[in-house]
């Protein structure tokens, strides 16, 4: 089990406000009908939980929820069109509880990737604010990098936008 | 008045063609309240965006139409093209009887990019985020629209290149040279070309629209109509996003550009955001225009219709496409339980699945579309699938569509019970290509379909395998696209079913064939498949090649069990090029098949 912790850093000292995406493991399994031993893939089947959820706990229901290809900090150099060729590899909505679980599978090449949140009503965290920045309100309330694992877990915190 | 704005307004004192009036009304609509924000989020998100794909939809009009003289409003929001600097204008036109005829071309802004003084520094052009600005007439006066008149809008790719003779301000490409074409014209090749990088004119007609080719249906309705609506828009009337000191609380339409030719638009329609208004209540007749509610929900399953991909269906909701772009490849070595030739050609098969999920993340369809690309074989085959796991207790139907080789038009779609399938460890169906052979005839002179040289002789057979299920499934249950895909080689003395490695075979093989049981099942005495999936940077060998001697890390990757060099498949030998086919996601001939309401 690894347990890596990412904050948006510009967005705590853009906004004063700290976010706090919880944890990701990696528990292995749940690709299907695939065995778990077998390792001739060229591509990962992933289990995905993703969890949506204000600080104090209270699940955020009805947000849209992307896995994407991670895009990586801008240099300036990209153009839109660069930055917007990620693919989409899961697509749900989170339930009562905040959560939304699925399956979604990797090409073999791709070692991260950054998980959507989209609630008009709440603002969240950015691996990297610069990609908040380029699509100002047309950007999703969060977007979070995370490595590619066989089982995908992810807690992520917002705040009511305001 | 800004430094630009009284530039722009002097070029239209000195040129002699038709450069845009300035249009800035001097001021902004007042501070945007933050629910814009989460409303603009809503409508027009980066990528991959349902809700613009929803409102853009081919049954909403993009288009005003007046029906009391009234002023029309713009607000710039966001522009987010980086790469080039397009022009804007708006246009009226009369629709009579089905025909229409434009009456008036303005152009509004000769470059859409963020003013100089904006948070971008790379900002050259004229626009104001959250400035208002006024439709104007071609005398520079703010104009009254009249009942009747429709106003629809456009934009040309990159149409505010930077002329050197007149600055980054210069003079739209072409616009207003009497011998030019006017734009938009109202033939889609005349704007497919124009501009000066051949980006075209995009409108917020669908008729007047380049882009992909266009898909009819029998009698002549347009099926692909979304890949020419490049303007989104939606009228805010809800009071939750109406404010006094926004448009002094008046009505507004939120609209999103897409800004590049379909097919290969990103069809988020976020390229320029902004929003019109009629100064005068009620002025425009919006029944044929897109009208967004708070929290609309059709269907009532729980996804608001904006999110929704089926918003009149209780019982799906989200679709994806797996892989998103292009295609995954299986290729067979057939002489099993032999080792073949190792050309992994003797199938060469292209697909990908679209999954339908219902709101709760449970699967409802998958489709499955298939393309048989290449068959370097001497023996026959079958090709089927079967969903290992799927509960015996599943009902749904199974429906075919097939395309033969070289036809653009699909044979009669067949369909049957899922109950009635084989079931063994899961549902069996096994003639998605009951004869690969007769799916591709071989060449002349040959037994095979190409695999002879690197460019193809025959088109690709297709067929779509869609899955509607009556119950929803659990994912985890059921796993992943593209289940177990297997091929059944007949051999003249029997009939041999292979699959990938880690599948188990059928139980009625002949009795001597090896067991294929357990995870490394399929695998020859050399740790080598006999079937593998790849993505579409894979070409297949040609005919007899062997493919460790076109693709070095393939051997590595056997040795080590697959835990080395997984990605051996994306770089050809240097020099072997000659000894394997073209690129294969531009072999597959795209056929108009998806689960898609449109």
């Amino acid at each position: 089990m690894q347990t890596p912790r990412l904050t948006s850093h510009r967005a705590c000292y853009v906004t004063g406000v700290l976010f706090f995406v919880a944890f990701l493991t990696g528990c292995g399994g749940g690709s299907g009908s695939a065995p778990p031993a077998f390792t001739y893939q060229t591509s990962l089947g992933a289990g995905t939980s993703i969890h949506v959820q204000l600080s104090d706990g209270t699940p955020v229901a009805g947000a849209i929820v992307q896995i994407q290809d991670h895009l990586p900090e801008p240099t300036g150099q990209e153009t839109r069109e660069e930055l917007e060729t990620g693919k989409l590899y899961f697509h749900g909505q989170t339930n009562a509880f905040g959560v939304v679980r699925g399956l979604c599978k990797f090409p073999v090449d791709v070692t991260t990737c950054d998980v959507l949140v989209t609630s008009p009503a709440h603002t969240g965290p950015y691996t990297f604010e610069s990609h908040h920045d380029f699509w100002g309100a047309t950007a999703p309330s969060a977007r979070v990098q995370f490595p590619v694992t066989s089982q995908l877990n992810a807690t992520v915190v917002v705040e009511a936008r305001q | 008045m800004r430094a630009s704005h009284r530039f722009a307004a002097a070029l239209v004192a000195l040129s002699s063609v038709g450069i845009a009036q300035d249009f800035w009304a001097g001021g902004t609509p007042g501070n945007r309240p933050w629910q814009l924000w989460g409303l603009e989020q809503q409508l027009f998100t980066s990528s991959n965006n349902q809700a613009a794909q929803h409102v853009a939809n081919a049954d909403f009009s993009p288009n005003l139409l007046v029906q009391q003289p009234t002023y029309i409003d713009l607000v710039w929001m966001h522009e987010g093209v980086s790469s080039a600097n397009h022009s804007f204008g708006y246009f009226t036109y009369t629709e009579t009887n089905g025909s229409v005829e434009i009456i008036d071309r303005q152009l509004m802004f000769r470059s859409v990019d963020w003013g100089p003084s904006s948070w971008t520094s790379s900002g050259n052009g004229q626009m104001l985020s959250n400035a208002a600005y006024y439709l104007r007439d071609s005398s520079g006066v703010r104009r009254l629209f009249q009942p009747g008149e429709r106003v629809g809008f456009f934009l040309v790719y990159d149409g505010g290149v930077t002329w050197a003779p007149l600055g980054p301000y210069a003079p739209i490409f072409e616009w207003g040279d009497p011998a030019q074409p006017a734009i938009p014209s109202t033939d889609p090749a005349v704007n497919d070309l124009f501009g000066p990088s051949g980006g075209g004119c995009l409108t917020s007609l669908v008729r007047f629209n380049p882009g992909a080719q266009r898909q009819f249906d029998s009698e002549g309705n347009l099926l692909n109509a979304i890949d020419f609506k490049y303007l989104a828009m939606t009228h805010i009337t809800d009071p939750q996003y109406r404010f006094p000191d926004w448009l002094g609380g008046r009505d507004y339409f939120y609209c999103g550009f897409e800004d590049t030719k379909s097919p290969n638009s990103s069809m988020d329609w976020n390229e320029f955001v902004f929003q019109v208004s009629p100064t005068v209540a009620g002025a425009l007749d919006t029944a044929s225009n897109h009208g967004y509610a708070n929290d609309p929900d059709t269907d009532g399953d729980g996804v608001l219709d904006i999110n929704d991909h089926y918003p009149n269906d209780p019982d799906r909701a989200f679709r994806r496409r797996e892989p998103n772009s292009g295609y995954t490849v299986i290729g067979l070595e057939d002489n099993y339980p032999e080792i073949g030739d190792a050309d992994y050609n003797d199938a060469v098969v292209a697909y990908a699945f679209e999954v339908v999920t219902d709101a709760d993340n449970q699967i409802r369809d998958t489709l499955g579309m298939f393309h048989l690309i290449a068959r370097g074989a001497g023996y026959d085959a079958s090709m089927g699938m079967r969903i290992a796991d799927l509960p015996i207790a599943t009902t749904g139907t199974v429906t075919l569509e097939r395309f033969e080789s070289g036809s653009n038009l699909g044979l009669p779609p067949t369909s049957v019970s899922i109950a009635s399938l084989p079931y063994e460890v899961g549902r069996r169906l096994d003639d998605i290509f009951p004869s690969t052979m007769a799916a591709l005839p071989p060449e002349p002179g040959s037994f095979a379909t190409n695999t002879l040289s690197s460019q193809i002789a025959v088109a690709p057979a297709s067929c779509a395998v869609r899955w509607s299920f009556d119950q929803p499934l659990d994912p985890v249950s059921i796993g992943l696209a593209p289940y177990d895909l297997y091929f059944i080689v007949k051999r003249g003395t029997f009939e041999a079913d292979i699959h990938r490695p880690g599948f188990a075979g059928f139980a009625e093989r002949p009795t001597w064939l090896p067991a294929e049981v357990g995870p490394a099942s399929f695998l020859d005495e050399n740790g080598a498949p006999w079937v593998f999936e790849v993505s579409t940077g894979w070409k297949f060998p040609l005919e007899q090649v062997d493919i460790s001697s076109v693709y070095s890390r393939f051997q590595p990757w056997v040795a080590s069990a697959g835990a080395l060099d997984p990605d051996w498949f994306l770089n050809v030998t240097q020099g072997q090029q000659a000894n394997v086919s073209g690129d294969i996601a531009t072999i597959v001939t795209p056929r108009p098949w998806s689960i898609l309401v449109r």
